[in-house]
């Protein structure tokens, strides 16, 4: 009984989180519209460099290419709100209530990120029935594949949802967030294989890109998608996954215990 | 009993700020590389007490520390040096047990989410505080009630007007029945009739439940409605810990005259006279007269019979000075303006 009253704030903030995203759904078509003109042009472009060579790699990366661009949400995203209470300091309301902020902020991220995505997802399904066989991505390897890429793609939603509240946690320090933002976004967008999908790089880099961060978010688990890890690899990946996430919230509970403490908000 | 307890007592209570500034001197250009650290003290020794059940008012001008004072007891500043004591915690130290049983306005920010109906910011915060449902169902009852929420509480905030918004926050600051709230300038914005009923709410809370109140505001209307109590901050400094009556007692020497004459009436020589002499301030606008004047110098009673003499008057009020002068006097005589 105590355990459940002790998460039950953050349940609550997560619950409440999920609701708030629901207010923005012309953004999540304006979304979908962004993620398929993305997708085609990226498409366009692996067909013009692929197609003829290797058939299979250009349809194993259209298909890494759609599920990217299905998932962006999950990692190019922050909640505007927390950052403008920083940066204004209605930050301190928060401060005065009995919850841990750090987890508070994390449960926000989460939500954020779930609803924001599978928001943006599902719809965007259907549109693939519309585009030329050759364009539209493969069904997983196999069942199991996507058994275990569900399974790793949850916790590639805990892990981005930490480096989220590491933004947070240096802007407690530097009250703006555009400089925090433009690095870790940009980081993101080229390790996360948004810009070129991670599993067209020279095989001498691959180590290095499977066990950096920000794969664990959404390449690893295409990977068990596409059938590139088998799905024996599974229990390797999510301890991997959840080691990362582990790290990176600690890393933002150091962040924020240090910022709320330093941190000074001016005037009336 | 509980009245007489101590709620908050603060020891040399000091807060100083670091600012980085651009130097002054040196090369130009170069200079602009370097920051100097400068120390801003805020709040500078200041030792007070209030008990349990005391409404209490912070006064003073811009930059007096009034809010820094308020940040230091909810524990969201860290005093540079001094102790505070709010409720036997020391706030920011044991911050997240402490906050639970107070509440906090701040008048300039918000605290509800802001794309969400308040209904549900509300039952977040009942999940924050681990309540009971029946319980806080029949305190949220209560306060929408109050404070007149029960029209839009299915509205997210960002559609509310200033006044709905203010409410909101003082029910969201109250539901969860603190014994002590902390207002930061609540009736910013506001207008008349928001604000009157808004001191009578926070009035009604106090004798029912026995909250004590610290409030800080610019109006002195607030303060007269409800602070028997005032404690005076100047440049970071306690100046006077007090009651109101006895401020006004001691700055609130004038006396205030207001009528209407004809336009074409000339005024008494006795009367200009008495204003020559300093004893009385004038000002005359079409058919309104307005003096102000020391009643130790010259009686109301004398000035009614000068003005009488001269011709018909109608519409006299005799009334205290307002206490916006009363304050800004004050100011000045404590050299703070």
């Amino acid at each position: 009984m105590k355990r459940v009253s002790h998460f039950r704030p953050y349940l609550s903030a997560f619950r409440l989180r999920l609701k708030m995203e629901w207010s923005y759904r012309s953004a999540a078509i304006a979304g979908i519209l962004t993620q398929v003109v993305f997708g085609l042009i990226l498409c366009g472009l692996y067909d013009a460099l692929l197609s003829a060579r290797d058939p299979h790699l250009f349809r194993e990366t259209v298909t890494y290419v759609w599920l990217q661009q299905l998932f962006f949400r999950a990692v190019l995203s922050t909640d505007a709100e927390l950052s403008r209470q920083i940066m204004t300091g209605s930050i301190v309301s928060s401060m005065v209530r009995p919850v841990h902020l750090c987890s508070y902020c994390y449960v926000r991220n989460l939500a954020m990120k779930l609803t924001g995505s599978f928001m943006r997802a599902l719809p965007a399904i259907p549109l693939f029935l519309l585009l030329p066989p050759a364009y539209q991505p493969l069904l997983p390897a196999s069942p199991s594949a996507l058994i275990a890429f569900l399974f790793s793609l949850a916790l590639g939603f805990l892990v981005m949802s930490a480096v989220e509240n590491i933004c947070l946690g240096v802007q407690l320090h530097t009250l703006d967030n555009r400089g925090i933002n433009a690095i870790i976004h940009l980081l993101q967008e080229i390790f996360c294989g948004n810009i070129i999908p991670l599993t067209l790089f020279p095989e001498r880099f691959q180590t290095f890109l499977r066990l950096q961060p920000f794969s664990q978010a959404l390449d690893l688990p295409l990977r068990l998608y596409l059938g590139i890890l088998p799905v024996q690899e599974l229990p390797i990946v999510l301890c991997l996954q959840a080691l990362w996430a582990l790290l990176l919230y600690c890393l933002s509970e150091y962040l924020f215990r240090h910022g709320l403490r330093s941190l000074v908000i001016h005037g009336g | 009993m509980s009245s007489a307890s101590v709620c908050i007592s603060a020891t040399e209570l000091t807060r100083t700020y670091t600012r980085y500034a651009v130097r002054e001197k040196g090369l130009p250009l170069i200079r602009r590389i370097f920051r100097d650290r400068q120390l801003i003290p805020a709040l500078q020794g200041a030792s007070f007490e209030i008990s349990s059940g005391e409404i209490v008012g912070l006064l003073g001008p811009n930059g007096a520390s009034k809010s820094t004072t308020v940040k230091l007891l909810c524990g969201i500043l860290t005093p540079t040096s001094g102790t505070c004591t709010v409720q036997g915690f020391v706030p920011s130290k044991d911050r997240k047990e402490y906050v639970k049983s107070i509440g906090a306005v701040f008048g300039q920010r918000t605290q509800l989410w802001w794309d969400v109906p308040i209904r549900d910011s509300f039952s977040l915060l009942r999940d924050i505080y681990g309540a009971d449902r029946h319980a806080w169902k029949a305190r949220e009852e209560e306060l929408t009630d109050a404070l007149e929420l029960s029209s839009f509480m299915n509205a997210p905030l960002r559609q509310l007007s200033l006044g709905q918004k203010m409410r909101a926050e003082v029910c969201a600051a109250l539901l969860h029945r603190p014994s002590l709230l902390f207002l930061d300038e609540p009736t910013i914005g506001l207008d008349s009739p928001s604000k009157v009923k808004l001191r009578s709410f926070l009035r009604q809370e106090n004798e029912q439940y026995g909250t004590t109140i610290l409030l800080t505001t610019h109006d002195m209307e607030d303060m007269t409605a409800l602070c028997p109590r005032v404690l005076v901050l100047g440049r970071g400094h306690l100046l006077a810990d007090t009651t109101l009556d006895a401020l006004f007692a001691r700055y609130g020497k004038y006396q205030r005259l207001h009528c209407r004459i004809p336009e074409t009436l000339s005024l008494p020589d006795a009367l200009l006279e008495l204003q020559h002499a300093g004893s009385i301030r004038m000002s005359r606008q079409g058919e309104l007269l307005d003096l102000i004047f020391d009643p130790h110098l010259v009686s109301a009673q004398r000035i009614l019979e000068l003005l009488l003499r001269a011709g018909s008057m109608e519409g006299i009020t005799l009334s205290q000075e307002d206490a916006d002068a009363l304050v800004s006097r004050m100011y000045r005589e404590m050299k703070l303006i």
